[in-house]
């Protein structure tokens, strides 16, 4: 996962194994860019500004992103429904089960659930207003590549609206 | 930056340089931007005027795609870009408004002078930064209901001034009164709405920002007097938006337009530029739930300026109306709008003709007599007001007949970005910037270092080049210039 710049804004590019493994990454970006790093709870009796492990624990939260014509904008739906969660709700995606998958209308749905922990006060580093269409882009390679010698690779790019 | 761009650019006139129709297949119609011979350069730097010639193959556009000389790279259409499309025949699209609907600014000025606030100014700067809500994830004070929201969405500045957030006269000076017609809560989501509760009267972060501002230079002394304005008068600028309920508005409509694009054969060269007949019901419900957020955003700074108000009474220790903290007027520049404009009819004749305009980084400029200026600078014309960067002027511009003519009545917003976030960033850290600014006697509070690197001045295009451009062009003339004292960024 690395960071690129644009203009006005910034951009992630992700890769994954699978299209579940690419929207993960995706997510780790975004939460990288949004969330500052925590620092880890301390024994108790120590002081300190960290949070402690009661608040830290993950919520598990169903996923819940519109239908789409391609994993592009699959892709876009996750991260918006991520940015929505961490704006409302102060949770930031930690980990998760995605199931990305065509279905019989020809549209793309991700369905699964994934765990958030709470962001604490003052936790959030950068306000992303949005995933964004321009520039996006979801491409496969067939196998082998360097990064999965047993098989191929997914590969996105897409520019967030700071 | 992004690559260098290489179509073809032709200088058409003093600071007009046309994007043939020819460049691409799909272009309906000719892009033009308007900029000076020395601001060329920095404009063929990245995608934004491929970004011109994408809006020009957009169905249903009249006339030509336009970018002010502010115009930097944005997604979808460039920032600054202004396109007018049939309100019949054309389409409606959420990446020609942007992802913060109604974005704009207000301008409160008063009967202080530097003298008055000099030697307050660093106490009126640490009240701001108390009183207004703002950073990354700042919510406010005000708890809204359900129901006062979707009032606040369709009544825009007159609920807050109603209860208690402003004053009733507010209204009078702000672009369509602080309310656009056609707004329907039923059209703006749950999440949207979720996000809206607790955002009302919160500056945000990014490039928002309060700015106490001190006048410097008068151009027009009957147009600065019908504005209110005069030499070494304070001023007070707030730059913000509708917040995370226009985000999600945008975001909503844009995944709803992506498949209406694909129902409705729409081609399209940028996925961004998703969009839906005007007369659809994507289209129509697009425009119902955009016209809340923009009237959410009108809301939020008039709530912003109550707060500012609040903080200099406490200062000064009078009210704020015996401080003549009035406001000046209020622009939008990210909307989406019904207009009449006069549109090529038959050979050699010109008609009305109702178009939905868009401007995404661009300012309404309509000139003097126009019915749709309110009627206190009717005879004057529409104010405009460009902010700078913090280490620069700002400026009040008015509205003209040739930018009526040429441009749907539009102008420049801001001085434009040359240097993404993460540049700027490279090049300065927010604590050195810091010292920088108050080295040059301007008070910054900013809730993050990072925050104020990406906003440096360095990161923009340089305002005066963006203004005279402007003027040269005919767009608009200056009226008054200010110079910041003290920041309060977002």
């Amino acid at each position: 996962m690395r960071v690129f710049g644009h203009t006005a804004d910034i951009g992630l590019a992700v890769r994954g194994t699978t299209l579940e493994d690419l929207f993960a990454w995706a997510a780790v970006g975004l939460t990288r860019l949004a969330v500052r790093p925590q620092r880890r709870p301390r024994a108790a009796g120590s002081t300190g500004e960290a949070a402690g492990p009661q608040a830290l624990a993950p919520r598990r939260i169903p996923v819940s992103v519109p239908p789409a014509p391609d994993p592009e904008g699959l892709l876009v739906g996750w991260l918006n429904f991520l940015i929505y969660l961490l704006e409302t709700e102060g949770l930031a995606y930690s980990a998760g089960t995605l199931r990305a998958r065509r279905e019989t209308d020809g549209l793309w749905r991700l369905t699964g659930e994934l765990a958030a922990r709470p962001v604490p006060p003052r936790g959030l580093r950068t306000t992303v207003k949005a995933a964004t269409y321009h520039g996006l882009r979801v491409e496969w390679s067939p196998g082998p590549t360097p990064e999965n010698p047993g098989g191929g690779l997914f590969r996105a790019r897409v520019i967030l609206d700071v | 930056m992004g690559d260098e761009w290489k179509g073809p650019l032709r200088q058409v006139g003093e600071c007009r340089w046309e994007i043939p129709a020819s460049y691409k297949k799909a272009m309906r119609t000719s892009g033009l931007i308007y900029a000076s011979p020395e601001m060329v350069k920095d404009i063929l730097s990245d995608q934004a005027p491929e970004q011109v010639a994408n809006v020009a193959c957009l169905p249903g556009v009249v006339g030509l795609s336009l970018a002010m000389p502010d115009i930097h790279w944005g997604y979808g259409f460039p920032i600054g870009g202004v396109a007018a499309f049939d309100a019949e025949e054309g389409i409606i699209s959420p990446g020609g408004v942007g992802y913060d609907i109604n974005c704009g600014m207000r301008l409160l000025r008063s009967d202080l002078t530097l003298d008055d606030v000099a030697p307050r100014l660093n106490d009126l700067m640490d009240d701001l930064a108390q009183t207004v809500p703002a950073g990354v994830g700042s919510e406010g004070p005000i708890k809204l209901s359900r129901s006062d929201l979707a009032d606040v969405l369709v009544r825009g500045a007159a609920w807050a001034a109603e209860h208690g957030y402003g004053w009733p006269e507010d209204v009078g000076r702000l672009e369509e009164r602080g309310a656009l017609a056609g707004a329907d809560a039923t059209k703006v989501s749950g999440e949207a709405k979720k996000r809206g509760l607790r955002q009302l009267g919160t500056l945000g972060s990014g490039n928002h920002f309060v700015e106490i501002q001190v006048i410097e230079d008068v151009y027009d002394l009957v147009l600065a007097r019908a504005f209110g304005l005069a030499k070494g008068q304070i001023v007070v600028m707030v730059h913000s938006g509708s917040r995370g309920l226009g985000h999600q508005v945008c975001t909503d409509y844009l995944a709803v337009m992506d498949l209406a694009v694909q129902r409705y054969g729409t081609n399209l060269p940028d996925r961004q530029l998703a969009c839906a007949p005007v007369r659809s019901d994507e289209g129509r419900d697009y425009f119902a739930a955009m016209a809340g957020a923009a009237n959410y955003a009108w809301a939020n700074r008039t709530c912003l300026a109550h707060w500012v108000r609040e903080a200099f009474a406490r200062q000064f220790g009078r009210p704020a109306r015996a401080l003549g903290l009035d406001v000046v007027y209020d622009v939008a520049h990210n909307i989406a709008k019904f207009e009449k404009h006069e549109v090529a009819g038959e050979p050699g004749l010109r008609r009305k003709a109702l178009l939905c305009v868009h401007r995404k980084g661009a300012t309404r400029a309509f000139p003097a007599g126009h019915p749709d200026v309110v009627e206190a600078y009717r005879a004057a014309g529409q104010p405009v007001l460009v902010p700078g960067n913090m280490g620069t002027h700002s400026y009040v511009l008015v509205g003209t007949e040739q930018a009526l003519a040429e441009t749907w009545g539009s102008t420049c917003h801001g001085a434009g970005r040359r240097l993404s976030r993460s540049a700027a960033k490279r090049q300065v850290r927010g604590s050195e910037l810091r010292r920088q600014l108050e080295a040059q006697g301007i008070q910054v509070r900013s809730h993050s270092d990072a925050g104020l690197a990406e906003e440096a001045p360095l990161a923009y295009k340089d305002v005066d080049q963006v203004v005279n451009a402007a003027e040269r062009a005919g767009l608009s003339r200056r009226v008054v210039r200010m110079r910041p004292l003290g920041v309060l960024k977002g």
